[in-house]
Parts: C-alpha cells; sequence; structure tokens
C-alpha cells in the first residue's frame, strides 16, 4: 500500500504548491492593485493611522489632526470649521474627502514623490511618518469678514489678490460644519452628511406634481425633527427653496449663476477695445427708455403684459437712462442702463467680439447646439479645486440680435461662477492683466521646509494697458457718482484707498412666467486700490437677494459684504 | 521502559518533541508580544496567559506521551501546539479589532472569542488525552469499525432532523445548539467515517482490487462492487442536501476516493471517483442557489452583481493583498475587515499581517504535520493502520487545501475551518482528535518490534496518580 501512499503524498505536494503560486498572484502580482482598490478601505484606515499634516491660513491652522485612543489613531479637526469648509473641504472615513483635504492628499499624508527623501529618512531613523502641510493664498481676515458679512444668507463670496491671483477668500453660505463628518463615529458621521446633503426632488416615474410635493415636505418634516443636533443644521435653508444645493458645494468655485449686468465690463471692455472705433468713456451711445433688437426703428414701451410685440430689453424698473435718447458710456456703466448695452452690443460690437472679450476674461468659448455641455466637467481651471466653465452662451445666442441683446446685459444663457466675477474685477484693477487664481501658498515637508512651488502665472490681458485706466475710472464711477449703483461699497474710513466695482442684480426664472418669478440674485464685483496700487478684488453674492426690476437692490445688498471683506483685508497686516 | 531490549534500544525522542515544544511556545509568546506591541504599545498580562495555554497544553500532552505511546513522532505535537497557540493568538487579536469597530460603529461587541477559544483548547487537550489512554492500540479501532460508522451517520444526520431553530447557523443545518455552546457533529463523523472506511476497505480490499471491464488501457472495478462508492457517494449529497455544506460532502468524498485509491492501488476507482464527483458537482449547481452563488462570486468576484455575496471574498482578497510579500505585521492590519475573521477567513487575517512569507511558512508548518502523518503511514506495519494514518493526514491536508483556495480564490468557496487554527469548538476538538490517532499509530510505527503495546490499566493510574 505504500506506493500508492507515495502518490497520494505527491498529489497532496502538488496541491500545497498550487495554494503556494495561487497566493504569489494574489499577494505580489496583484497586491498593489487589491491594495489600491477604491473599495478597501484599509487604504483609509491608514491614512487615519498617521497624523496628516496641516492646513494653514495666515499661520493658524484650520485643519489639523488630533491624536485619539480609537482604532481611527487621528481624528481631524477644524477650528472655524463653516468659516473654512468650502477650502478645507471635510476628510471622512465614510464620505472620503473634498476641498484641499482630497486635492492636496498626497502632501498632506505625506506620499507625495517629492517628499521621498524625507519619508526615506523616517523609514530609515523608525519615526513614523507625516504629512507635509498646506499653506493657503486664504487671508484670515478676508475670509472670516465674508463669513460674517454673509451672517448666514444664501449666497458666495470670492477675493482675490489682482496681481497675483492669489485666492484671499472663497466663502459659500450656509455652510456646514467639517468636524460633523471627520468624527470616526460612522452612524455620527452618516446622520450629519444625510442632513446636509439635497432633498430628493427628482420627480420620479408616475408621479404627480402634487404627490412630489408632499415627499418633499415630508422629507423637510423628517429632517426638522432629526437634524436640530446637527451643527449648521441648513434645515431652515432647505424649507425656504427645496431645490437649494447642498452646503457641502463650494458654490464659489462651483456654482454658475446668471451673471446680469456685471457682464457690462466685458461689454464697456470690448467697446473701449474696438480697433479705431473711438469709443471711449465720454462717448455718446444710444440708450433709448426701450429697445426692440428685432425691430430697431420701434420707440414703443415694453409691454410687461403682453408677449406678442417680440423681445423688448428695457432699463430696470424702465427707469430714463441721462436724457432718455443718449448717454454717455461712462454714465450707462454707471447707471448699468440696460437698453444702452443691449444697442452697443447689438450694433457695435457683435457676439463674437463680445465672446472673445469674454473668453479673454475667463469665460468659457461659447458652445455650440442647442443643450449646454457639463461646465464642471472638464474645469475651467484647478486651484488645486476645481472651477466650473463660465460661459457666454451658445454659438446661436451670440449670432441672433434678440438673444445677443440678452446676453449683453447678462441674462438668456449666460453663466458665471463668483470666482469668474472676481477675476472681472481682478483684471481690470492689474492693469488688465489676468492672474490664473490659485489656492495654495506653499506647500512644506513635514520638517517644515517648502517644497518648490509655480510662480504666479498670467492668463491673459484683457485690455490694453493704456485703455485700463479707462476701465478702473468707470468702474470706480459706479462707486463714487451720483448716479452709481454701488455707492455703499465705497470706503471712505482709509486715506488713498479708492473703490470701484460693478452690480449685478440677476433675474434667474425658470420659466417665462414673470408671475412666479423669485427675487433676482444681487450681485457685486469691485476692487480696492491703494495709492493706485491694486490690493484686492471681490465678488458677492447674495441668492434672492435682490428685488425684482430694480437694479439698485443688487448693490444695496451685495456692495456692503465687499466692503467689509476690502475693509477688513486693508487693514489687515497682508493688506495695509 | 525495563521493556526496551538495550540490544535495539531505539531513541524514543521524547525530548526533541521537549526542545521543540518550548520553541513552539516561544514562537507563540513572540506573536503575541507583537501584537500587544502593535495595540496597546506595551505588553499586558494577557502576554502571560496566552503563554501559559500553550504550555500547560503542550507539557500536559508531552508527558501523556512520555507514559503511554513513547516512540510517538517527535514533531507532531510541537507543529500542533505551534498551530492551536497561533490560532489563539489571532483569535486573541481579532477580538481587540472586532471590539473597536463596533465600538466605533455604535455596535454592542458579542464577546471575545478567545477565552472560549482556550476552554475549547482545554477540552481538546483532555480529548486527546483521553483518547490516546483510551485506544492503546490503533488496530482495536478496527473491531469496532460498524459501530463508530454507526455513531458517525448519527452524528452527522442529527442536525438535519433536528429543527431548524436548533441546526440551522447561516443557511447551513450542521449544527446542534444547546444551552449557549454549539458543535458541529460534522466534525466527529469525519474522523469516525474515516476509521470506518480504512477498516472496512482492510476487509474488502481484494474483492475491491478485482479487475472487471478493460477501457481505455484501464481495469475498470466489476459492476457490482461499485456499492460501497455509491453510497458514499448518496452519503455526501444527502449531507449537501439536507445541510447545504459543501465543505463537508467534499472532504467525505475527497477522503474516500483516496482511501479507495491506496487500499485497492488501482487508478480506475480514481477516476470512478472524479467522474461521480463531477455528477454531484454539476447536480448541486443545478439544484442549490448557494452553490450557483458561489461559483458566481468566486469567477466574478468584482461584478456589481455580486456586490453582497462577493462581499466577504473581495475583502479577503483586499487584506491578502495589502499584506502583500512581508505582510503589515501582527496587530497592524485591519484584518476585521473581512466578516467571519476567526473562523472561515483566519487564514486571509494571517495572510494579511504576516504576508506571504508568513503564510507560506503557515503551509510548511501543515505539510509537516501532513508529512509526518504520511510518514508513520508508510512506516506503521499494519494495513488498517496504513489506510487510517493515509486518511486522516488526507483529510487534513484537503481540508486545508480547499479552505486556502477558498479564501485566496483558487477555488469557490466552501465553508470550512482551518484545522487547530480556526476558531470554534467542534473543530479543535475533531483535530486535537485526529492528532491523538496519528501519535498513536506512529508510535505503533516506531516502536521496536519486540516491545508489546503498553499494557492498558496500570499507566492510566500512574498519570492520575
Amino acid at each position: 500500500m505504500n506506493r500508492p501512499m507515495r502518490k497520494v503524498a505527491v498529489a497532496i505536494g502538488i496541491l500545497f504548491l498550487a495554494l503556494f503560486v495561487n497566493l504569489n498572484v494574489v499577494q505580489v502580482v496583484q497586491g498593489n492593485s487589491l491594495s489600491s482598490n477604491p473599495d478597501n478601505r484599509r487604504v483609509l484606515l491608514n491614512e487615519y493611522s498617521n497624523p496628516r499634516g496641516q492646513i494653514v491660513v495666515t499661520g493658524t491652522a484650520v485643519a489639523e489632526s488630533k491624536a485619539t485612543n480609537d482604532e481611527l489613531k487621528y481624528r481631524r479637526v477644524y477650528p472655524k470649521g463653516p468659516v473654512y469648509a468650502p477650502v478645507t473641504g471635510y476628510f471622512s472615513f465614510t464620505y472620503g474627502s473634498t476641498g484641499i483635504e482630497s486635492a492636496e492628499n498626497s502632501i498632506l499624508t505625506g506620499d507625495d514623490p517629492r517628499l521621498f527623501t524625507t519619508k526615506l529618512t523616517d523609514i530609515l531613523t523608525g519615526r513614523d511618518p507625516r504629512g507635509g502641510s498646506v499653506v493657503l493664498t486664504v487671508n484670515k481676515a478676508a475670509q472670516e469678514a465674508a463669513y460674517a458679512a454673509m451672517d448666514g444668507r444664501p449666497g458666495a463670496v470670492v477675493a482675490l489678490d489682482p496681481r497675483t491671483g492669489a485666492i484671499l477668500a472663497d466663502v459659500s453660505t450656509p455652510s456646514y460644519d467639517p468636524n460633523a463628518l471627520s468624527s470616526h463615529n460612522a452612524d455620527e458621521i452618516a446622520h450629519a452628511y444625510n442632513c446636509y446633503v439635497e432633498l430628493d426632488t427628482t420627480q420620479r416615474r408616475g408621479e404627480t406634481r402634487a404627490q412630489l410635493r408632499m415627499r418633499i415636505h415630508h422629507q423637510l418634516q423628517v429632517r426638522e425633527r432629526t437634524c436640530k443636533n446637527v451643527p449648521n443644521d441648513p434645515t431652515s435653508y432647505f424649507r425656504q427653496n427645496p431645490y437649494a444645493i447642498s452646503p457641502l458645494s463650494n458654490k464659489a468655485f462651483r456654482q454658475i449663476y446668471p451673471a446680469g449686468s456685471m457682464f457690462k465690463i466685458i461689454d464697456s471692455a470690448a467697446a473701449l477695445s474696438l480697433p479705431g472705433g473711438g469709443i471711449t468713456p465720454s462717448t455718446s451711445i444710444p440708450a433709448p427708455n426701450s429697445y426692440w433688437p428685432l425691430e430697431p426703428q420701434r420707440t414703443t414701451a415694453c409691454s410687461s403684459t403682453s408677449t406678442s410685440g417680440g423681445p423688448c430689453i428695457e432699463n430696470f424698473d424702465g427707469e430714463v437712462c441721462q436724457n432718455g435718447k443718449t448717454a454717455t458710456l461712462d454714465y450707462a456703466f454707471a447707471k448699468s442702463c440696460n437698453t444702452a448695452f443691449a444697442e452697443l452690443a447689438v450694433n457695435k460690437l457683435g457676439g463674437s467680439t463680445i465672446a472673445d472679450e469674454a473668453h479673454k476674461f475667463g469665460f468659457d468659448r461659447p458652445y455650440p447646439g442647442q443643450g449646454p455641455p457639463d461646465f464642471c466637467d472638464p474645469p475651467a481651471l484647478r486651484t488645486p479645486l476645481s472651477v466650473c466653465r463660465s460661459t457666454p452662451g451658445s454659438v446661436s445666442d451670440l449670432h441672433s440680435p434678440d438673444t445677443l441683446a440678452q446676453t449683453a446685459i447678462g441674462q438668456h444663457d449666460v453663466g458665471i461662477t463668483p470666482l469668474q466675477a472676481a477675476m472681472l474685477s481682478a483684471a481690470v484693477a492689474n492693469n488688465g492683466t489676468l492672474m490664473r487664481p490659485y489656492l495654495v501658498a506653499k506647500e512644506l515637508g513635514p520638517n517644515l521646509s517648502p517644497l518648490p512651488h509655480p510662480p504666479p502665472q498670467q492668463l491673459s490681458q484683457v485690455i490694453d494697458p493704456s485703455l485700463d485706466a479707462d476701465m478702473i475710472q468707470m468702474m470706480e464711477d459706479v462707486v463714487t457718482s451720483p448716479e452709481g449703483t454701488g455707492g455703499d461699497a465705497n470706503i471712505t474710513e482709509l486715506p488713498s484707498v479708492t473703490v470701484g466695482g460693478k452690480t449685478g442684480t440677476a433675474d434667474h426664472c425658470a420659466s417665462n412666467s414673470a408671475t412666479h418669478c423669485p427675487p433676482p440674485d444681487a450681485w457685486f464685483t469691485g476692487f480696492a486700490l491703494k495709492q493706485g496700487q491694486p490690493k484686492i478684488a471681490v465678488a458677492v453674492i447674495l441668492e434672492n437677494g435682490g428685488v425684482n426690476g430694480n437694479e439698485t437692490t443688487g448693490g444695496l445688498a451685495a456692495a456692503p459684504v465687499a466692503k467689509k471683506v476690502m475693509l477688513a483685508y486693508l487693514r489687515s497686516p497682508a493688506g495695509s | 521502559m525495563s521493556t526496551v531490549n538495550p540490544q535495539v534500544r531505539i531513541p524514543t525522542r521524547r525530548n526533541t518533541e521537549l526542545l521543540l515544544l518550548v520553541f513552539a511556545v516561544l514562537i507563540v509568546v513572540a506573536a503575541e508580544a507583537a501584537v500587544e506591541a502593535a495595540k496597546f504599545g506595551k505588553f499586558s498580562s494577557h502576554l502571560a496567559t496566552y503563554a501559559a495555554v500553550p504550555l500547560v497544553a503542550g507539557l500536559l500532552t508531552h508527558l501523556v506521551i512520555r507514559r503511554v505511546a513513547p516512540y510517538a513522532d517527535p514533531l507532531l505535537l510541537p507543529v500542533v501546539v505551534l498551530l492551536n497557540g497561533l490560532g489563539l493568538v489571532m483569535i486573541h487579536r481579532l477580538d481587540l479589532g472586532l471590539k473597536q469597530q463596533d465600538e466605533q460603529n455604535g455596535l454592542p461587541f458579542p464577546g471575545a472569542e478567545a477565552p472560549t477559544q482556550v476552554l475549547w483548547t482545554a477540552i481538546g487537550v483532555a480529548l486527546f488525552i483521553a483518547i490516546i489512554m483510551i485506544v492503546r492500540d490503533h488496530r482495536v479501532l478496527q473491531r469496532y469499525a460498524y459501530t463508530l460508522a454507526l455513531i458517525g451517520l448519527f452524528f452527522l444526520v442529527l442536525p438535519a432532523v433536528l429543527p431548524a431553530s436548533i441546526s440551522e447557523v447561516n443557511g447551513a443545518r450542521i449544527w446542534i445548539r444547546l444551552a449557549g455552546f454549539s458543535i458541529q457533529p460534522g466534525e466527529f463523523a469525519k474522523i469516525l467515517l474515516t476509521i470506518f472506511g480504512a477498516a472496512y476497505l482492510v476487509q474488502k480490499r481484494d474483492v475491491l482490487a478485482l479487475a472487471g471491464r478493460r477501457f481505455l488501457g484501464i481495469d475498470f472495478p466489476r459492476g457490482r462492487d461499485f456499492g460501497p462508492l455509491l453510497l458514499a457517494w448518496l452519503i455526501c449529497i444527502g449531507v449537501l442536501i439536507r445541510g447545504h455544506d459543501l465543505g463537508t460532502s467534499l472532504l467525505f468524498f475527497g477522503v474516500f476516493i483516496v482511501l479507495l485509491y491506496v487500499a485497492t492501488e488501482r487508478v480506475s476507482w480514481v477516476i470512478v471517483g472524479l467522474v461521480l464527483f463531477a455528477g454531484g458537482a454539476y447536480v448541486a449547481y443545478q439544484l442549490f442557489g448557494t452553490v450557483q452563488t458561489r461559483v458566481g462570486v468566486w469567477l466574478h468576484t468584482f461584478a456589481p452583481q455580486y456586490d453582497a455575496t462577493g462581499y466577504q471574498l473581495r475583502q479577503s482578497l483586499f487584506g491578502l493583498g495589502t499584506g502583500g510579500i512581508f505582510g503589515t505585521g501582527l496587530g497592524n492590519g485591519h484584518p476585521e475587515l473581512v466578516p467571519l475573521p476567526a473562523t472561515d477567513f483566519i487564514i486571509s487575517s494571517f495572510g494579511e499581517e504576516i504576508g506571504l512569507f508568513g503564510l507560506a511558512g503557515l503551509l510548511a508548518v501543515y505539510g509537516v504535520l501532513v508529512a509526518r502523518g504520511f510518514a508513520a503511514g508508510l512506516a506503521v506495519r499494519d494495513s488498517f493502520g496504513k489506510l487510517l494514518a493515509c486518511g486522516l493526514s488526507f483529510l487534513l491536508a484537503l481540508q486545508l487545501f480547499v479552505v486556502v483556495a477558498g479564501v485566496t480564490r483558487l477555488l469557490p468557496e466552501t465553508g470550512l475551518t482551518t484545522p487547530f487554527l480556526s476558531y470554534g469548538g467542534s473543530s479543535l476538538l475533531g483535530s486535537w482528535a485526529i492528532l491523538a490517532l496519528l501519535l498513536r499509530i506512529s508510535d505503533a510505527a516506531r516502536r521496536p518490534a519486540t516491545t508489546p503495546p503498553a499494557r492498558v490499566a496500570e499507566p492510566v493510574k500512574a498519570v492520575a496518580a
């Protein structure tokens, strides 16, 4: 019987060999792909086992790792969490990470290839590996002033250093508390997350409008019962607007709004730049009380009750611009006369000139076809947080006079992010030179030695520097002249500071039925110069912050916020 | 030892066994120390416990072996103490991990498994001592073959006829749960039936080896001799149908085929067996959703439709892949992320923390266990002993192969425990019983022909005193 027994033993040997070979395949050949598989939670757990680096704003950490005594050895802590949440993002072991936590992850964990030598030293000396730190361009004074000035009203604020493109403030309100999502308790995290996300408002197959409303109402009731203990509970925000987007979204970079009258900055820059056009701020341009783009001769007033007469542009609240027939460009800009800019765009500039100018300011090219593309993918730029593309509309929008007239006053399909709005002012303030916006000032290794970092980059020259002085003057007149709409942004507290800007009151009606329109968004974009030197450019949007048909309301609501941000920055060590 | 003839004195190698036991205990203590260093940063009082368990278990069994089986193989016991000890350390380590995980998820921790496993180890050692002291000559078992077979069948059938509330766990009706204890009688049935198989085949081997029809150059057995094989096959199918226990029926059939082959030296039995197995597997695949799911999970582990059912295997592969060549180190990985990390998937827990190198070492240790079992079978003089040693060793080897192949995705997962390592009383008890029988046969194999088997009554008193 020994002979077959030996054969059985050999067979067992072969089976064991097969196991060994298979183990080599699983653990060595496929080892890397298995260990880095996104479903493998070990990767995340390991990220928690070593301290992540800090995210630093003006010398203080806005995100840091604190040792805990549970399995995830370190917990991410965000002092002043909601203020900096749009920038830092969150770091959660159930929902992944966003913001700088995600974009600069390799530096914060210390796994970046550029940190290889320090990592090697750590391994050789047996020291626990640590992460590097990320120093942001964000200015503490500007950011905190902006967050405080918004006072919980929905909207966003962006501030830039016009000379470099450094992002000084990135506020999105209402905000959320990233501490609630970086907890080590899965239930707590899920609870907070579920309170922060949007309501489910998509109409299901076979669901009537009434049923959908009931479902939304039910969701709100549940949240009102359960979300009270969540920091920065957004339930009342969702109750006001059930379709509102989640506080988790960085609206300053990722939300596309109608631009409204801010688009007139682009019209004006294009007009001043017209080759041999001879348009200056003091040139008189037609500014009728009503403008019919398809019937240029018609002078009758626009009728709000009847849509039979074709498209018609009128000034806000039916106001008269200067003498009711013509106005200087400067006056029309300061008072934000719609008819003047619609007429200018249709008769003098043309769609392609406007699209080119908008592109220089950072807008996307007009999109072909009818439906808008996904403006967030690919993004316009990475700061390193990705910024959605702003758009002047479709190719056909810029072709037809009626839609071009709407585009010229920032309506129709014009879409703009708050960051892009700030870039409008930043470019004008910086002699027409648009700098690429960026969020990361420095990346530091674990030993605090700075890593090589690219210098500020120029994106484009939006207007000739010799003509830019006119643009600056026109924008300053918006703030200082009696007819200007942005007087509330003026800074009289500080000597030798001048402020320029442009207001916007942007309608965002979903349908043509003017009766159910929500109030328009209130915009302000502007800059502050100190002794003629550009210091800060700011854009503010207050969602639904204006009053229908009244341009001054945009300035009344948004300009004071911009002023507070600029003032706080100019008074801070960095801005003085 | 006065009966040993001085002229043909054969070394008993008991001191070698003792020395190896010390090594085994040292390795277990080092493993526990690594776990505690990684988990707490300091050593706790547990270290003494996990040193004491293998030490006491090893010394007790060693002393008994010295007395009643002095010529037994010196490698078998240290290897088993090492495996049992390492399993205990891993179960303790998983307790720590699972406790933390449950606390984080706000779930109640169902309780540590390691203390229970210590208790089962003690019972296992007691069972070992009982068997090796009562069964003074393995040939005695031959006489009770049919009795043992009946008991074995009874064990096998018992859970299937009991109400599901007592016998069903995770969809498999193979348990008996009474008063907080749960045992799998199948673990004992497989040993009893192996003993019966060996005894039966020793009697019938001459008949079964008779050639029948010749086909493709191979002599096939006569039709009327297929009876026992078909019976074994039917039992296995029955186990599968009633208990949904893929692994156990695979083990039964595999061991029976090997015993048949070794007894008759006819490859034709293996071929017939494989054909029957293939047929059974096909029928099982067609009839049972669980079998289809397991095959599906095996083939398409990462496919979305196996998102839930393939979760365990995916986690196991993630653990193994993360462990890589050298592993994360004991206590530094996250084996608790794999569901059932201490029973079916303890191999992937080891793979994550001690890596390919450690796992290869672990396989080698099992290799030693199986090889020494076969060596005992080769050396022992009686046919029954040969068949029994071969059957039991093959049982261990096949079980290990099926488990490791399952958790590493070489084969579909079958739901078996890893001998000696896994958490679970029945599995551990059964494994210690197999060890007792293998040691008994190896003692018979190496005992000088002039030495009669140790007398029955006297040494029992000696140990008791």
